[in-house]
């Protein structure tokens, strides 16, 4: 028993901190026109040549071979990097395609030239998702994708973004990326799953919940380097309580998300009996604490916080973004409540 | 990153519950101090007995000597088992003993830990003062050298079960002009000693195991001094990063058991509309959230556990685990109160136990540790903040 990375997996998480800092700082970011993708067509091959997108899947699937945990582990830096949720998409689109048999489809999306966005049902009516797709849908970066990733508690499906009908185009609350809202009525799907056969609703709370820990972590040492640095009545702000315990706060949050990341991502590898438990309460917590510790962020950055001078309002935007996605809380918490007494 | 057990680890798992269940005492503790304390004495002895006593002290203590995970399996075994907690073992056990592990030289480690582990004795402590609490440092109470013996003055409050302990580990300012870190001593007083007064401190919850004590010119052998003269501030730090690294497995299982508990309630107890409890949105959600605060808590000792077992000893991370475990504690307890509804108004078997839980509950974010003082603790030592 031990809950700490490995030397392995540590390397995997050192890896991708170095590669994701000199190729994609998040100053980057700051300086996009809005609506630009921080990761073009190019930029995602690039990524793919890393192994990103198969690290969690069978190597026979064309997969790396490790396991939910490595997964988490990358999820966690490229959220703390602010990398688009499409790069979940292919990871859990290439989980998809292999599990239906389609190779090629994997395939192009493990190399990056296929492009899936993820999409989140809009309140308007019940989704319907699976061999046929119905309902209006939200596509984060879906005008410049192939396929669009649907997932449900019950089963999830990857549709053609051409096969769609586009109801619109707009800004979106994060403007590294973009909203377009569809509407499907019985669209068939390119490529779906149960999850009884494949969970890709559950897998998909995992590893968004990681990039909420992501952000939850950036925003926790932007907030103490600038109290640190930011003086006023003569001292650094960080040496006053308010100042401090907000940050102690943010740091206990992160502390309990990264814990409990790391044990779901070994049960749910395991597929032990709390897996799905474990798989929602991470979800829960890392929303929570991934929009707390943004928002609090803004604070403790005083006026210069609700400027675009600094990237503190990118963490808060992205973190409603991806609260969206796999679940929100109140699903979660109301599905972790049935669960029955963990052992 | 494994949640794995080896084969060796299993056998001694099932080694624990074995024996746990065939000797854990029938009835519950006695309320009464002095009946608790030879409650106490007797499962102590009876675990000294069986083997299971100082799991993780070395064996020539009368310890066994096993490794970080054999104590993590035994706490664990132990906590789900129901059999008693620690009460007024937990001193000894858990600081004192530790303390002179870390820091005691070989006569007293000869002298004063074997007698833990063998149920003979009960440990308090002395460290807060009506002046200096949160500001621990600020202690006044006085210890002169004279010949070979320290002669005390002073006064300490907030000591746990006082009046039925043997022995006290003690901060004492020795050297008065120093800087106020560097003139403190740590040392072991017996509690029967001439000119000590100890009077109990009724809490809001009931209870009288708290107390103040008072020192008039009590006698304590130089020799009892653990660590070294005026060292005393380092030897209670390592001594409090015991309190908040290790020892966390049973308020985990105490903390699930409770909310646990609360959710089977929420299943039967009925609201002034008629629905069960559960059937509330607020509730269900409140619930909900702190299953899931719960489920973290379990993490988070066990990543506690992993970073000691890789570095060696608990890191600063431990003040987390403290503040968060007692917070969500009291707000479990808290809860339960809406759950219960007007019955909580009543002391009697109505409510259950969760009105004087609730009221206990208070104790959690101020003892060991207040947790502003625990905030400052993390923004400082874990985040580098300035003071």
């Amino acid at each position: 028993m031990n809950l700490l990375p490995t030397e392995e997996q540590q390397q995997i998480i050192d890896t991708a901190k170095h590669f994701l800092d000199s190729e994609f700082p998040v100053s980057d970011a700051l300086a996009l026109e809005p609506g630009a993708s921080r990761v073009q067509r190019p930029h995602l091959e690039q990524i793919a040549q890393l192994g990103w997108f198969g690290i969690g899947l069978d190597d026979a699937c064309g997969g790396v071979g490790y396991g939910a945990s490595e997964e988490t582990l990358l999820y966690m830096e490229l959220g703390h990097s602010l990398m688009p949720p499409s790069l979940l998409g292919a990871s859990l689109g290439a989980r998809i395609a292999a599990a239906a048999g389609h190779d090629a489809q994997c395939s192009a999306i493990l190399a990056g030239s296929a492009r899936v966005a993820l999409g989140v049902a809009r309140n308007t009516a019940v989704p319907v998702i699976g061999e046929r797709v119905s309902g209006e849908f939200i596509g984060f970066e879906g005008q410049d994708s192939d396929y669009l990733l649907l997932a449900g508690a019950d089963s999830a499906a990857l549709v053609d973004t051409q096969a769609l009908s586009e109801i619109g185009a707009t800004e979106c609350i994060d403007p590294t990326l973009t909203s377009t809202v569809y509407s499907a009525d019985g669209v068939g799907a390119s490529a779906w799953q149960a999850s009884e056969q494949e969970d890709i609703f559950h897998r998909g709370a995992l590893l968004s919940a990681a990039m909420q820990a992501g952000i939850a972590q950036a925003t926790l040492e932007r907030s103490v380097d600038y109290a640190q640095e930011r003086e006023q009545y003569g001292k650094p702000i960080g040496s006053f309580q308010a100042i401090k315990h907000y940050c102690a706060d943010m740091a206990i949050r992160c502390e309990s998300v990264r814990a409990m990341l790391y044990y779901a991502s070994v049960t749910l590898q395991n597929r032990d009996d709390s897996a799905l438990l474990d798989v929602q309460t991470a979800k829960t917590l890392a929303d929570d604490a991934a929009v707390r510790n943004a928002n609090c962020a803004v604070q403790v950055h005083g006026g210069m916080g609700f400027t675009q001078e600094m990237d503190i309002h990118l963490f808060v935007k992205r973190a409603q973004v991806l609260s969206t996605l796999f679940g929100g809380r109140r699903h979660h918490l109301r599905a972790l409540l049935s669960q029955a007494r963990p052992a | 990153m494994n949640l794995d057990f080896t084969e060796q680890q299993l056998d001694f798992r099932g080694e624990v519950r074995q024996w746990l269940h065939d000797n854990i005492p029938a009835g519950q503790r006695p309320e009464d101090g002095a009946e608790g304390r030879e409650f106490d004495l007797a499962w102590q002895r009876t675990l000294y007995a069986g083997g299971w006593a100082g799991i993780n002290w070395p064996l020539e203590y009368g310890g066994r000597g096993l490794d970080t995970f054999q104590q993590l399996i035994f706490l664990m075994e132990y906590s789900r088992s129901g059999a008693p907690g620690d009460h007024y073992r937990f001193n000894g056990l858990n600081l004192a003993g530790p303390t002179i592990i870390a820091c005691g030289d070989e006569q007293q480690k000869k002298t004063y830990l074997p007698p833990i582990l063998k149920g003979e004795v009960i440990w308090c402590q002395g460290f807060s003062e009506p002046s200096a609490g949160s500001d621990l440092a600020a202690l006044k109470t006085r210890a002169v050298i004279e010949g070979d013996e320290l002669v005390v003055n002073g006064s300490k409050i907030w000591t746990s079960w006082a009046r039925f302990a043997d022995w006290q580990q003690l901060l004492v300012r020795t050297d008065p002009d120093a800087p106020k870190h560097k003139g403190i001593s740590w040392v072991i007083n017996r509690m029967d000693a001439p000119g000590m007064d100890i009077r109990p401190i009724r809490d809001m919850a009931g209870g009288s195991d708290l107390h103040e004590v008072f020192y008039d010119n009590v006698r304590i052998p130089l020799k009892n001094v653990v660590g070294g003269l005026n060292n005393g501030w380092r030897v209670s730090m390592a001594q409090l990063s015991f309190e908040r690294g290790t020892a966390f497995m049973p308020s985990q299982i105490e903390t699930q058991n409770t909310i646990e508990d609360l959710i089977e309630l929420a299943k039967t107890r009925k609201l002034e509309d008629g629905r069960k409890a559960i059937e509330d949105d607020h509730i269900a959600y409140e619930l909900a959230q702190l299953r899931a605060e719960t489920r973290a808590l379990l993490a988070m000792t066990l990543l506690g556990i992993s970073r000691n077992e890789r570095a060696g000893m608990p890191g600063p991370e431990g003040s987390m685990l403290k503040l968060f475990q007692s917070e969500l504690y009291k707000r479990i307890n808290a809860l339960a109160l809406e759950i219960v509804g007007p019955d909580r108004t009543v002391l009697s078997q109505l409510a259950g136990r969760w009105p004087r839980a609730f009221l206990g509950s208070f104790a959690n974010t101020l003892g060991g540790g207040t947790s502003e003082v625990m905030r400052n603790i993390i923004g400082e030592r874990c985040l580098g903040l300035p003071k």
